[in-house]
């Protein structure tokens, strides 16, 4: 099994899936965070990062992903404050040079990003940031595979 | 977002009393947060992935990575 959808995609589109021995029966996972995220959850994002109250912060994969209606990159355009990070902690420094907005970062990821994540949360209370929230998808790597697996029963 | 780059810790210090560290990535200077690798030290090289230490690897695989993922750019250049 394959996990990621550019993984997935990459695979069918070089035909690698027709080159390996009929003893091999290649299924395709769930995807990543990216591509499990919830709908829901994405609109929810793009109501946020809509408000002018906020600065929206997330990892870069996601401005892309579609929301029912629009995506994350439509409100940048359209001027939302959108803004891609390199780590989490880097909300932290952005809501301490803008007191008068609220920061929420989109929180995803499997259990690699998870305590990245969750330092942010630790280092808000110990630093004492106040306008910094958090817009929590996470997910387990075993849950998403069974899911994927019993699709195929 | 999904890859673990490999690299090199030539620095660490103190910032808001989390244990930070310099990464070389073969020549990129760029911060990460070594709080969940305590017992990392300079020279190390460690798996980043999203600006934080993840686990400390020996030099010869995170060489190897480094040389694949060279390779895989340098394929991508020759499409075009």
């Amino acid at each position: 099994m394959e996990v990621c959808g550019g993984q997935t995609h990459s695979i069918i589109k070089s035909g690698l899936d027709q080159l390996l021995p009929k003893e091999i029966n290649l299924v395709h996972g769930p995807g990543c965070p990216v591509c499990v995220t919830p709908l829901e959850l994405i609109d929810k994002a793009i109501a946020l990062a809509s408000r002018k109250d906020v600065i929206f912060t997330s990892f870069g994969d996601m401005l892309r992903v579609p929301g029912s209606a629009s995506d994350l990159l439509a409100v940048k355009a359209a001027g939302g404050d959108v803004r891609i990070l390199y780590s989490p902690l880097d909300s932290l420094k952005i809501a301490q040079e803008n007191p008068d907005k609220t920061i929420v970062f989109f929180g995803i990821g499997f259990e690699t990003t998870a305590p990245p994540n969750a330092m942010a949360v630790v280092q808000a209370k110990a630093q004492g940031i106040s306008n910094f929230a958090m817009l929590v998808s996470h997910v387990i790597v075993p849950a998403a595979i069974t899911a994927s697996w019993n699709l195929l029963k | 977002m999904c890859l673990g780059i490999p690299g090199k810790v030539i620095e660490l210090y103190e910032t808001n009393g989390m244990k930070m560290a310099k990464i070389d990535f073969s020549g990129v200077i760029k911060e990460a947060c070594m709080e969940y690798l305590p017992e990392i030290k300079v020279g190390d090289y460690t798996l980043i992935h999203v600006g934080f230490g993840l686990s400390i690897i020996d030099e010869e695989e995170a060489l190897e990575t480094l040389n694949l993922l060279n390779q895989i750019a340098a394929m991508g250049e020759e499409e075009g």
